[in-house]
């Protein structure tokens, strides 16, 4: 069997994993970064394909188009979720226009069709050429085709987000084997590591917030046997949230009004308050510069913050996980003296805040020793690894975690399967009819916690005829869930009042056909021709743009190490590097390149001194502590 | 003692026969998964020669954990399509043997059920005090948390009737295998204490059933 590859989808950032030599490994590029942003840049002169990753930023700054990101948000939502998102956040793409009548169909974003028009891209699509990514990496790195993946959702995904995942999968290619709850898979890598070391069974929290989602699940963890006790989550609640308070208040002090924000714009205050952010993990005052459009002209910006300003900010935001710790602590019958320790995942839980609340609400310290951007996908290939041969002792006991039932009368929903129920698992119950002669029954499917079916996720409606003509209740149809180890739910009716049966099976879906995913299948991928010039060109600016970013980093910790003069030829040769990667002269661009590599050698040696000498202290410190 | 009649099971590989009623895992002659039949108790796949009602809830935990290990699909990725949906029916079966049997309340709700016990409708007495129960409730939270509490009073009391009425059924033969006015009585008691765990749950005061919703 061909080698399997575990993929963490993000919201932000997506990475793949595989097993080498009996241990998980990131892939990374060739500047050592493992995560890949879940961006994509359809551009108005691109007649087929896309720019992925941090390929898809620089195409954005180079040419017109539309770029993709945050767009795990929406898969398998309903246009109004978008719609919401549109009127009280960020807008960072618009969204294409549907009928009336259509309203709650799938989201779709507008993007350039490469002909001058628009075309519509659902963000499956998007998901899909992100998966693509990871598999070239993956393939180009192992130097093998790659067709068989785990890819992890949030625990807390419903079925329709869930279906959209794999068929985002499907569309890039892949076979998916599995679809791992992120928790779940972080878990696995985790606790197999520790295993290792001849320790890490008992309880465990994993407290994992990502960028777009949040969710904490409560694990056993017994010699390569992971049982999730209960899971809890929340899918509209990650460290994107923390982001645009800051890019708001960004935006209004150069003038332009947040909630007119063109996407460009928004895209580059949403860049600046990242930095701000990330930066606001070590220090407890930051001065981020960047560029903002405004009108017809770029104009230098700067976001001031401390640490507490950006603490009251995003408290309300971090607040918000509380309701699902209690729950899941609560439905798996422990309270937090119970547990060996809390996991922290996800690459928002490195800022400040979040720890002091999962200290707080554990009453404990957390444990900050799993990489928290790269265990979900170490997990993923652990388990890919398992499905595709390998003979390891690893057994995830996953539990569903939404409700799933019918509606009856009066709108009520009758629940067939209980949230945090072990997975896979099916139920029937059997409803009769309620008038004489009834030749038809209809059936609503409904996915959550709510008592009302209107308050629920609507998964499926199907009616089910051919029913013997009988007196009222004396007909009687059984309807069966089976939900399967992916957490995807298949629905089957059956009438049985006269040994006769007729059945109907339902796959809930979120309003994409087998034949539309098809047609994406044969659209998107098959006629992508990229042209190597301008892929080398894109390139190489984003290693530019690298080399900025680390500049500017530099300049704002250690800025000190340089004197005027030094300082002075930096800044000239970081204006020539802006202006040389908004054109689209590639040897103009390596000039520059090498231009600022210059400039910097002496900042750059004497912060690696500095650095050196810190370490150096700290050893003779450690050495003298008894 | 007697055991629960046999149901016959093949092998999708090989077609060796085998007694389902006892919820074999492997084929006896090729070692293949075998399929689950739909009529095995809960009670075989957990471990349990016969249904009782009172168990040990870690043995059973243990039990479940015990043979998810031995029949999850994930163990079977290099084997044949036919024998990985064995296994995912097996693991799918234990679940729902699992969610079955947890909880006192649904123990007692399969056996009564098993039996052909009809269920119990309620008396016009048990209406007219719930109704009143719901009554005093509408008043202020102070009224609605005395509500909360003699609900859950009398539910604590429903349940150790319950116990008493099934408890000595698991020592006696084919107890459960027709009805019976113990069984009966059970079934009463079963409607009694769903419509005061509803009560609970609808004032607030917490699930008493885990699968309250269920069914
Ligand atoms: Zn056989």
């Amino acid at each position: 069997m061909a080698r399997g590859i575990g993929i963490d989808l993000g919201t932000t950032y997506s990475l793949v994993a595989v097993v080498r030599d009996g241990k998980p490994e990131v892939l990374r590029d060739e500047h050592g970064e493992g995560r890949v942003p879940s961006a994509v840049f359809f551009g108005e002169d691109m007649a087929a394909g896309a720019l992925v990753g941090f390929e898809a930023f620089a195409g954005e700054r180079a040419k017109p188009g539309a770029l993709l990101t945050s767009t795990k948000r929406f898969m398998g939502r309903g246009r109004s979720v978008a719609q919401a998102v549109l009127d009280h956040g960020a807008r960072t793409f618009r969204l294409w226009p549907a009928p009336a009548v259509d309203a709650e169909r799938l989201v779709q974003f507008a993007v350039p069709d490469g002909e001058g028009g628009e075309r519509p891209c659902t963000p499956v699509e998007a998901a899909a050429y992100v998966l693509k990514a990871l598999k070239d990496r993956a393939e180009a790195e192992l130097g093998e085709e790659v067709s068989d993946a785990v890819i992890t959702v949030p625990a807390y995904f419903d079925d329709a987000q869930r279906q959209a995942t794999r068929d985002a999968g499907r569309l890039a290619g892949l076979r998916v084997l599995r679809l791992v709850a992120e928790p779940t898979a972080a878990a696995v890598a985790y606790g197999l590591d520790k295993e290792a070391e001849g320790r890490g069974q008992g309880t465990y929290a994993v407290f994992d917030l990502g960028g777009g989602t949040f969710d904490v699940s409560v694990l056993e963890f017994d010699r390569g046997l992971f049982r999730v006790r209960a899971t809890a989550g929340d899918t509209a609640l990650g460290g994107d949230d923390f982001d645009w308070p800051l890019a708001e208040r960004l935006l209004g002090a150069a003038g332009v009004d947040p909630a007119a924000a063109l996407p460009h714009q928004t895209h580059q205050a949403l860049a600046i308050a990242r930095r701000a952010k990330e930066a606001l993990t070590d220090l407890d005052h930051v001065d981020v510069e960047g560029v903002l459009a405004v009108g017809d002209e770029e104009r230098a910006v700067q976001l001031s913050l401390s640490r507490a300003e950006l603490e009251r900010l995003i408290l309300p935001v971090v607040n918000r996980c509380a309701g699902p710790c209690e729950r899941a602590l609560v439905d798996a019958g422990l309270t937090p003296n119970d547990l060996d320790g809390v996991i922290l995942v996800g690459g928002s839980t490195r800022v400040p805040l979040v720890r002091a609340f999962a200290r707080e609400f554990f009453g404990r310290e957390p444990l900050c020793d799993a990489h928290p951007d790269e265990v979900v996908a170490a997990g993923a290939s652990l388990q890919a690894e398992l499905l595709t041969g390998g003979d390891r002792d690893l057994l995830l006991l996953d539990v569903t975690p939404l409700s799933l039932g019918v509606e009856t009368m009066g709108g009520v929903v009758d629940k067939l399967i209980a949230r945090n129920s072990p997975t896979p698992c099916s139920a029937t119950h059997t409803f009769t009819t309620y008038a004489d002669h009834q030749s038809a029954m209809d059936f609503h499917v409904v996915q959550g916690e709510r008592e009302k079916a209107e308050h629920c996720k609507s998964l499926a409606r199907f009616t089910l005829r051919g029913i013997p003509l009988l007196g009222a209740g004396l007909a009687r149809v059984a309807v069966t869930f089976q939900l399967d180890a992916d957490g995807l739910l298949t629905v089957t009716a059956k009438e049985q009042a006269t040994g006769t049966t007729t059945s109907v099976e339902v796959k809930p879906s979120y309003g994409l056909t087998d034949a539309e995913v098809e047609g994406m299948l044969m659209a998107s991928f098959d006629h992508a021709q990229d042209d190597i010039e301008e892929r080398l060109l894109i390139e190489k600016r984003v290693e530019v743009e690298r080399v900025l970013a680390a500049t500017d980093k530099a300049l704002l910790e250690d800025g000190g190490l340089v004197d005027a003069a030094e300082r002075a030829a930096i800044e000239r040769a970081v204006a020539a590097a802006r202006g040389a990667i908004a054109g689209t002269d590639r040897s103009a661009v390596q000039a520059a390149l090498d231009a600022l590599d210059a400039a910097t050698q002496p900042l750059a040696h004497r912060r690696m001194s500095k650095r050196i000498g810190e370490a150096l202290e700290h050893k003779r410190i450690d050495e003298v502590t008894p | 003692m007697s055991r629960p009649a046999s149901l016959p099971l093949a092998c999708r590989v090989c077609g060796a026969d085998h007694d389902g009623s006892t919820a074999p895992i492997a084929c006896v002659a090729c070692g293949a998964v075998l399929p689950v039949h739909p009529q095995v108790s809960p009670f075989a796949l957990l471990g349990l020669a016969r249904p009782r009602f009172h168990v040990d809830d870690s043995a059973l935990d243990r039990a479940w954990l015990e043979r998810s290990r031995r029949v999850h699909p994930d163990r079977f990725a290099r084997k044949s399509d036919a024998e990985r949906r064995c296994a995912a029916e097996q693991v799918a079966a234990l679940n729902d043997a699992k969610r079955a049997l947890s909880v006192p309340y649904d123990r007692a709700l399969w056996l009564v059920q098993r039996a052909g016990v009809p269920l119990a409708t309620l008396g016009p007495a048990w209406l007219t005090e719930l109704m009143e129960l719901r009554e005093r409730a509408e008043g202020d939270d102070a009224d609605k948390q005395r509500v909360i509490d003699e609900a859950r009073a009398r539910f604590a009391e429903r349940l150790a009737t319950l116990d008493a009425v099934l408890g000595p059924l698991d020592d006696i033969d084919d107890a459960y295998a027709t009805p019976s006015a113990a069984l009966r009585r059970a079934a009463a008691l079963l409607a009694e204490l769903k419509t005061l765990a509803r009560l609970v749950d609808d004032l607030g005061g917490g699930k008493l059933i885990a699968t309250l919703d269920e069914r």
